[in-house]
């Protein structure tokens, strides 16, 4: 294997391990609850 | 010999190899430097209606990333997980500001328009704060950062220029409950003051019955947002039972909107939050 596909495997590795840990934790925000469709989407929609 | 953390008013004094209060600041080689620097927890492209920010940028997604530790100490914390440990007791993914940027910078195909500071409290890691906003900045991304707002006026002042909004967390209006979080809350209102001053900035508070639930306290801090700019939006969120505050029930939802027409008296805009 040549020195830059070592690399990309390197960098994939790593990116999969960081993702693994960084998707696993499921953080709430403070307007947890908000409906995207209703209150972002819609209201835009139903701009003239 | 103890050196003095300047980041919030807690302002530890710490020994070598001393965390501070927030966990996420330590004393190394006579500095007091951040901990979580570059130490990612939690990471969610989210619709930025949930940070919430109504008035910025509506419909879009934004790249949000948290860390871990916090200056406040609020038996409700629905991320205690992130917020309430050291570094030792906690899985992360390291990463650099240039790596973080590049990442929300492809993902703009997918609706992002830059990255949320979010999750655990960010001000305690300012640093890379800075770092990766200023770098966003140059690449045309738009940085948020939500916060409790309890951060020294130095520190604040120097993330100002590369921060384009903030949500900033009021938790309450009385002095009396901020000490029970371990705050202050003259240093908040003087966060939302120079912010609002620089930036887009909306208002959250956290609707806690037997708390901060009194029509008298949100009058006085409606009243107070409005001789800042009344066009701030304030968001009256709903509490749910969360880690250590599970003895009472969920804020009643017409408490919520009680209170929001009560805000509504001096403000332009007030939404209720999950309801």
């Amino acid at each position: 294997m040549d020195k830059d596909k070592k690399e990309k495997s390197r960098q994939k590795k790593f990116q999969e391990e960081f993702n693994s840990i960084t998707n696993s934790v499921k953080p709430e925000n403070q307007n947890q609850e908000h409906n995207v469709r209703r209150e972002g989407i819609g209201p835009q929609n139903q701009r003239k | 010999m103890k050196i003095e953390c300047n980041i919030c008013p807690h302002r530890c004094k710490l020994d070598e190899g001393q965390l501070g209060f927030c966990n996420g600041r330590i004393c190394r080689g006579g500095k007091v430097v951040s901990e979580n620097y570059g130490k990612i927890t939690a990471m969610a492209l989210d619709p930025i209606e949930k940070k919430p920010l109504y008035h910025f940028y509506p419909s879009s997604k934004i790249l949000s990333v948290g860390s871990y530790g916090c200056n406040l100490r609020c038996r409700w914390c629905q991320n205690h997980e992130i917020s309430m440990i050291d570094g030792r007791n906690i899985d992360y993914g390291n990463t650099i500001a240039s790596a973080l940027v590049k990442r929300a910078y492809e993902l703009k195909d997918r609706g992002n328009i830059g990255i949320a500071y979010t999750y655990n409290e960010p001000l305690i890691g300012y640093e890379f704060v800075k770092d990766c906003s200023t770098l966003a900045k140059e690449k045309g991304l738009k940085n948020v950062v939500v916060t409790a707002g309890f951060i020294c006026e130095e520190p604040l002042r120097e993330l100002l220029p590369v921060v384009d909004a903030f949500n900033i967390d009021l938790k309450g209006f009385s002095q009396a409950f901020y000490k029970k979080l371990k705050g202050d809350l003259d240093t908040v209102k003087n966060t939302i003051r120079i912010a609002s001053d620089h930036c887009h900035v909306e208002v959250t508070s956290l609707i806690i019955p037997g708390e901060n639930d009194n029509e008298e306290e949100m009058e006085a801090l409606s009243s107070w947002l409005s001789s800042i700019n009344p066009d701030i939006p304030l968001h009256i969120s709903r509490f749910f039972p969360r880690w250590k505050m599970q003895d009472r029930e969920a804020t009643p939802i017409e408490t919520v909107y009680h209170l929001a027409d009560i805000a509504r008296r001096k403000l332009n805009y007030v939404y209720e939050g999950n309801c």
